[in-house]
């Protein structure tokens, strides 16, 4: 994860590959950006959130892995915006 | 309590009797195939762990997880949203039915359902039968459901410590997952799962002085845990265990394995089964901090106790010795949960995993 609001492709593969492994988490992410016409290998992490919505539109293990990953990145993004506000306030 | 029952006994009548003895203690249980403490392992018996000191537990159970897992956990949800601000620090053992193959999707539900702003960590394990594979049980209090979980949170003044490790390594080219639907595979390479498995898996059998061909029932599931399929995720594996061979030549696996992933074939030696078991030990020792281990739970595959053999008792006692002599207790599972705030998967398989008590 960067910490200027963006996140690599890369990124949003390792949330969802130790559930799918990386060769379909791979697959998944590059499908939901394709889908979503969203191209390149770095994405604003509304785009990230957009493209982990798309997959979690899967049945079964994809979609809730999807859901999970997304849940997560949400709650640590958060949790970094916040800290950088406190910090930029001292 | 947790009470952790060989399939030889009735889980219900095991925790009805646990509850008679300590009527004001909740009590959680899963069927097993395996069953130890620190002085020792043993089969067809029962092991038993309690808790006791400043802390607060509230559990529920659910059933109905191989229909849907998330009207499972959205009902244990609605039951399970308490805080203590006095006991800031929460783990949630989970245990579930492994025969229904939603555990990793048990394990992610209930982490995004019952998140609330503070990431959830859960540990625990899927219950086993002996090796049968066919019934796996778990239960609350006076009741033993199939096709259930249960999540029973710990609150605490101190942090709790997770550790989990598994000591097993991919061998294979990889094999495409071809055709699957939920937890079952029926395809490999575009051919049936179970022929393509025994081929790949052939010359690890011959060494093992196994027939493949002539693998049935218990001896069948022994390969099955000690000859695991994995999935790459960077530089490491996550291991997935088939649990039965179905009459068409599918696989049924304890978690959903999606169509279009890649497989590999792995095994494991007993210094790796040491290794790993110890590396658990500390990763949860170093997450108690300052605190002592007053206690560990720990939930431990059954593959371990194939390959270890004899051996696998002083694997338990490795646990131990690392917690700095720490009383230890726990089942050999089907599958085993550890999901910490900083992870993406939740459900395992070869692995040990460890929960560190806090004095």
């Amino acid at each position: 994860m960067t910490a200027t609001g963006h996140v690599s492709h890369d990124e949003l593969r390792e949330a969802l590959q130790s559930a799918l492994g990386q060769e379909r988490a791979d697959a998944a992410i590059r499908n939901a950006a394709a889908a979503l016409s969203l191209k390149g290998n770095t994405f604003t992490h509304d785009e990230g959130l957009e493209i982990l919505g798309k997959v979690a539109e899967h049945d079964g293990i994809v979609g809730i892995s999807a859901r999970f990953a997304r849940s997560r990145l949400m709650t640590r993004w958060a949790t970094a915006r916040l800290d950088a506000v406190r910090s930029s306030s001292d | 309590m947790c009470v952790f029952a060989s399939s030889q006994f009735s889980l219900e009548r095991v925790l009805k009797q646990t509850k008679q003895q300590w009527p004001e203690t909740t009590v959680i249980g899963a069927s097993s195939a395996g069953e130890f403490t620190e002085a020792g392992e043993t089969l067809q018996a029962i092991s038993g762990w309690a808790l006791w000191g400043d802390f607060e537990v509230r559990a529920a159970m659910a059933s109905g997880l191989t229909e849907s897992p998330e009207t499972v956990v959205t009902a244990l949800a609605g039951k399970l949203n308490e805080r203590f601000d006095s006991h800031p620090h929460r783990v949630g053992i989970l245990l579930l039915d492994a025969m229904s193959g939603r555990g990793e999707e048990t394990t992610l539900l209930a982490a995004t359902l019952l998140d609330d702003g503070d990431p959830i960590r859960l540990v625990g394990g899927a219950a086993g039968d002996d090796l049968a594979m066919e019934n796996t049980w778990v239960g609350l209090n006076d009741r033993a459901e199939e096709d259930a979980v249960v999540l029973a949170f710990l609150h605490s003044k101190a942090p709790f410590g997770i550790g989990v490790e598994h000591g097993h390594q991919a061998h294979s080219e990889p094999i495409a997952v071809t055709r699957a639907a939920g937890n079952v595979v029926a395809e490999l390479e575009g051919r049936p799962a179970w022929q393509v498995w025994k081929e790949r898996t052939a010359s690890l059998a011959a060494k093992a002085g196994l027939d493949v061909d002539a693998l049935e029932g218990n001896d069948l599931a022994r390969f099955f845990f000690t000859h695991s399929a994995s999935l790459a995720s960077g530089s490491e594996i996550k291991v997935r265990a088939p649990l039965r061979r179905l009459d068409d030549g599918s696989l049924s696996f304890a978690c959903g394995v999606p169509e279009g992933s890649v497989i590999r074939v792995t095994d494991s030696d007993v210094g790796q089964q040491i290794d790993s078991a110890r590396a658990a030990a500390e990763q949860a020792r170093a997450q108690l901090g300052e605190h002592p281990c007053a206690g560990a739970l720990v939930f431990d595959c059954v593959c371990r106790k194939l390959i270890l053999g004899d051996g696998f008792a002083g694997a338990v006692e490795t646990i131990s010795s690392t917690l700095g002599g720490a009383p230890v207790a726990g089942f050999e599972t089907y599958g085993e949960i550890a999901l910490d705030v900083s992870d993406h998967s939740g459900f395992h398989n070869s692995t040990t995993v460890v929960l560190a008590i806090p004095q």
